[in-house]
């Protein structure tokens, strides 16, 4: 599949202050997460992907132009940013319309489509009289959402989109760029919560400190982290069973008992060996297993391990 | 070598007072208010002015005392101014209630009058650090989720504003009334000179209650702290120029300036028009100059609008408290 | 290191009800939490916010009664709150200040007389992790910083409870985890019960042992964390390293529902009590499992389960 967006070697410098150093990455269609700490230069790469920053060096394409000064392919690109900057005194359609109006659309169909979009993105018709300075944080993002989506974009930018709904709104929105995705747009997300974009992206490019450090689905950037320790957990009801068990099959290099937890954790010798018998260990110790967990598996230890 | 334990520990020990957590906030305001330079080099000249006043203090006791080195000063240019002088200053001398009293109460009123915009000056300098920061930085949900209330929080920002115009006004007041009196020839000069201290500290207590209680308001209008400073110098400069032109047009306009209900006030107070007619009337010759001022005058003298000036202030005053209660609110 | 006395309740709320105009934000919380780590979740508008602020003194109440440990908030609320620490959501601090004054200040404020206040206040800077940056002026503080700061300028005064609202919000995941990780040892290690109003139901199946839903303005579920697992049994996350469709395959046979999920793991849902007979499948087909991780959404599913109840009841 071609990539969406291509950086070949791309920097960006703020006088002497470095914002991105030669970073080269492809994003495939789809959804993608970007993570990295504060500064790392995720709000830099944003702003170059939608045509608000010229690069330094190097280039950046999406959809194979470069975005900077380029009306047209902007017109396929949709962004919400971080801030919640909305005009106060409006009220949503007012807005989208107005919206609507610049992208060139007539009036029936900048209504219709506001009325549509707003309903897409599930923002309750009760409030849709009310002005945005009265809005809460979620629905403001949910507004958020609909300008960047009005035109029908292949590609949307998403900076921290679920900053401050709740449970059942982040499931919501989650659904929706499932459904967006689904329908063929291309969806970049920027957040800083680990858990959300594991459950959402299947590809993740990670930076910090304006250098790109992983990039690719999440299989494969777990595959490339060759040097993790072995170390498992395992929370049955007979700890203890299970330890003397193991390690009279000589499998274990060393281990932690928590009776009061009930949990185990112990550090294997060789990993294929160990994963050749483990079900059978575990079955022939005869506890009841309730969780088997490893230290080095998560979106979160992916990223502790490359960003350190 | 046995480690210690750096890691968090519990605190058993007596807790302050309601007070004293009273007076941390008012401590903490008015070391805010401090470290401006403004500010401090208006205390500077507040006091500077304490010093030139207990100076013309004993200028003025000297006058009156026979035998003074201002006779003898005065008799250097003219035998004759001499003589009239030494007539003059015993007259003064045998009638002390007119003498110190009278001249005492005089000038505390002016310089009152002349520490009054130095004060107005101080607390517009202070005004930010009083509500105005608090609000931009919600600072009151903090202060509302400590062992204090809003209101200890109010008392505590009242009490800064009323320790700064302390240190413009009441401290250089009360330091000259000492120093001019020590000074004096003699001992007397305390005692008759406490009509003019009673004038002063009752006109002084009043005017910096509502001087704080208006600046708190204003602080409280907006949380951009150039806003409410401007807004402070704006009504002071709105209102001191439009109080001689509304004279002549709408008079009750002259109400809404703060300055001009106060010096209102003073004249209530201090009561100038009784010390003129008491100097018309008793002293000799100096009187019969004074009979010469007009009528107009000594209406003015006698505070005639302060019926409004109380009306307004209070008024003032509610507004200000009306104000706080809106706008100070945890978020 | 516990403290000498805790109060065998933390919160007690009996019919507290808060009005704002028409609408109502709390309607009849009737609460017994007893100390330890407290998540509080619920919709935006639900209340939780409404809660700590009633809790806290910070919005009067309009009728019931509320106890924070165990005194009455209407009555003895500057006494209680020499006891309580609070975090807002929002960027909050008293301004003029360097960090180690400010929480100096806030010390003193709760009543710690000052040398107390002034060392106390280092110790919880260092407790936090802040370095030298408690000399600079907090106008000048990265998100992160602001957030320890808040924490220190909580517990600086030895709380025996701590409300914490939205404490992870702006921070990096780093950040995320060093500030958790500090909740977390306040009540494990250091017996300060904490309460966690937040939106990110990982970080509060992270820290709390008790959660409390509220929605509408009613409490709809107060329970522990455990308990609420338990009840969600039967499902679990499956990470293999390879032959995730072979699984797949073998689930569909078993009649077990099964979905992959972006990150590469299955979610197989095999309706037992334990993980063996999922175990039993993978010996079967020599499958090792990397990971096994049960009921991963037990909180999220707990929680749409009791708003779908609210919503469908009068």
């Amino acid at each position: 599949m071609s990539a969406i967006i291509q950086a070949r070697e791309l920097s960006r410098w703020y006088g002497i202050v470095m914002g991105l150093n030669n970073v080269s990455f492809e994003m495939e269609p789809g959804l993608t997460g970007l993570v990295g700490p504060n500064g790392a230069g995720k709000s830099t790469l944003l702003q170059i992907i939608t045509g608000q920053l010229q690069p330094s060096s190097g280039r950046l394409t999406v959809f194979g132009e470069a975005p900077w000064n380029n009306p047209r392919l902007l017109e396929h690109l949709g962004f919400c940013p971080e801030g919640e900057a909305l005009p106060r005194d409006l009220r949503p359609l007012d807005w989208l319309r107005g919206l609507a109006y610049l992208a060139g659309l007539g009036r029936q169909e900048a209504t219709r489509r506001s009325e549509a979009i707003l309903d897409k993105v599930k923002l309750p018709r009760e409030h849709w009289s009310k002005r945005m300075a009265q809005y809460s944080k979620g629905m403001k993002q949910r507004v958020k959402l609909a300008q960047g989506l009005l035109h029908e974009p292949r590609l949307l930018v998403l900076d921290e989109p679920m900053n401050g709904l709740d449970p059942l709104g982040r499931q919501e929105m989650a659904a929706l760029l499932k459904e967006l995705a689904a329908d063929g747009v291309s969806i970049l997300i920027s957040s800083h919560i680990l858990a959300e974009l594991e459950a959402l992206c299947k590809n993740i490019l990670i930076l910090n400190w304006g250098r790109i450090l992983a990039s690719g689905s999440q299989k494969e950037i777990r595959t490339d982290l060759k040097h993790w320790s072995e170390e498992l957990s395992i929370q049955c009801d007979a700890p203890e069973k299970l330890a003397r068990c193991l390690f009279d099959a000589g499998v274990l290099q060393g281990f932690d008992l928590d009776p009061e937890d009930g949990e185990l954790r112990i550090r294997v010798k060789d990993a294929p060996v160990f994963y050749a018998r483990w079900t059978g260990l575990l079955l022939e110790s005869g506890v009841t297993v309730h969780a088997l967990r490893s230290q080095s598996r998560s979106l979160k230890n992916i990223y502790d391990k490359v960003t350190t | 070598m046995p480690l210690h334990d750096i890691s968090y520990q519990h605190w058993q020990g007596t807790h302050l007072t309601l007070w004293q957590r009273r007076l941390v906030i008012a401590r903490n305001g008015l070391n805010g208010c401090l470290q401006t330079k403004p500010m401090a080099q208006v205390i500077v000249v507040c006091w500077g002015a304490a010093l030139v006043m207990a100076g013309l203090l004993f200028a003025v006791g000297q006058l009156l005392v026979a035998d003074s080195i201002i006779v003898h000063w005065v008799g250097n240019f003219n035998p004759q101014l001499q003589t009239f002088a030494a007539f003059l200053t015993t007259w003064l001398e045998q009638h002390p209630q007119i003498s110190v009293r009278t001249t005492q109460n005089v000038l505390f009123h002016f310089f009152c009058l002349y520490l009054m915009p130095l004060s107005i000056f101080a607390l517009g300098v202070a005004i930010p650090s009083l509500i105005t920061r608090d609000l931009a930085s919600n600072a009151i949900t903090i202060y509302s989720s400590k062992a204090v209330s809003l209101g200890d929080y109010l008392l505590g920002k009242f009490s800064t504003a009323f320790a700064v115009l302390s240190l413009t006004w009441l401290g250089p007041v009360c330091a000259a009334w000492f120093m001019g009196n020590l000074m004096a020839p003699d001992w007397r000069f305390f005692w008759h000179s406490r009509l003019a201290l009673g004038h002063a500290l009752v006109y002084g207590l009043i005017s910096m209650i509502l001087l704080s209680l208006l600046a708190l308001g204003v602080s409280a209008l907006s949380n951009k702290e150039k806003s409410t400073p401007v807004l402070w110098y704006m009504w002071w400069v709105v209102g001191g120029v439009m109080a001689p032109i509304a004279r002549h047009t709408q008079p009750w306009l002259r109400h809404l300036s703060f300055n001009y209900d106060l010096d209102q006030l003073a004249l209530a107070v201090f009561r100038p028009a009784v010390d003129l007619r008491i100097a018309q009337d008793n002293i000799p010759i100096l009187g019969q100059m004074l009979k010469s001022i007009r009528p107009e005058t000594m209406t003015a003298l006698s505070a005639p609008a302060i019926g409004g000036a109380v009306l307004a202030l209070v008024i003032m005053a509610a507004a200000a408290c009306l104000i706080i209660r809106t706008r100070v609110k945890p978020t | 290191m516990t403290p000498a006395m805790l109060a065998p309740t933390v919160i007690e709320t009996e019919a507290l009800c808060k009005i704002y105009g028409t609408q109502r934000a709390l309607d009849g919380i009737n609460l017994c939490v007893a100390p330890g780590a407290i998540g509080l979740l619920g919709p935006n508008g639900a209340g939780k916010s409404t809660l700590m602020k009633c809790l806290l003194q910070l919005a009067p109440i309009t009728s019931g009664s509320a106890r924070l440990l165990g005194r009455e908030v209407g009555r003895e609320g500057r006494d209680i709150r020499k006891r309580v620490g609070y975090t807002p959501e929002q960027d909050c601090h008293i301004p003029g200040m360097v960090g180690c004054e400010y929480v100096t200040y806030c010390a003193q404020l709760c009543g710690l007389p000052f040398q107390a206040a002034r060392q106390r206040a280092h110790e919880m800077l260092d407790f936090v992790g802040m370095g030298q940056e408690r000399y600079r002026k907090i106008d000048t503080y990265s998100t992160g910083m602001k957030q320890r700061l808040k924490l220190a300028q909580a517990i600086v005064h030895d709380p025996e409870v701590v409300f914490l609202d939205e404490p992870t919000n702006g921070l990096d995941p780093k950040g995320q985890t060093q500030i958790l990780e500090l909740v977390s040892s306040l009540w494990r290690t250091y017996g300060i019960s904490v309460v966690v109003s937040s939106h990110l139901l990982h970080d509060v199946d992270r820290i709390c042992e008790q959660i409390i839903i509220i929605a509408r303005g009613k409490v709809l579920v107060h329970d522990t964390l455990e308990k609420l697992k338990a009840r969600k049994r039967g499902a679990a996350e499956v990470v293999v390293a390879a032959g995730q469709e072979e699984l797949q395959a073998a689930c569909r046979r078993q009649q077990w529902p099964c979905e992959l999920l972006p990150n590469g793991h299955l979610k197989v849902e095999h309706k037992a009590e334990s993980l063996n007979p999922l175990l039993a499948l993978l010996h079967e087909l020599k499958l090792p499992p990397l990971e096994v991780i049960p009921s991963p959404n037990a909180l999220e599913e707990t929680f749409v389960q009791a708003l779908e109840m609210s919503h469908a009841a009068p």
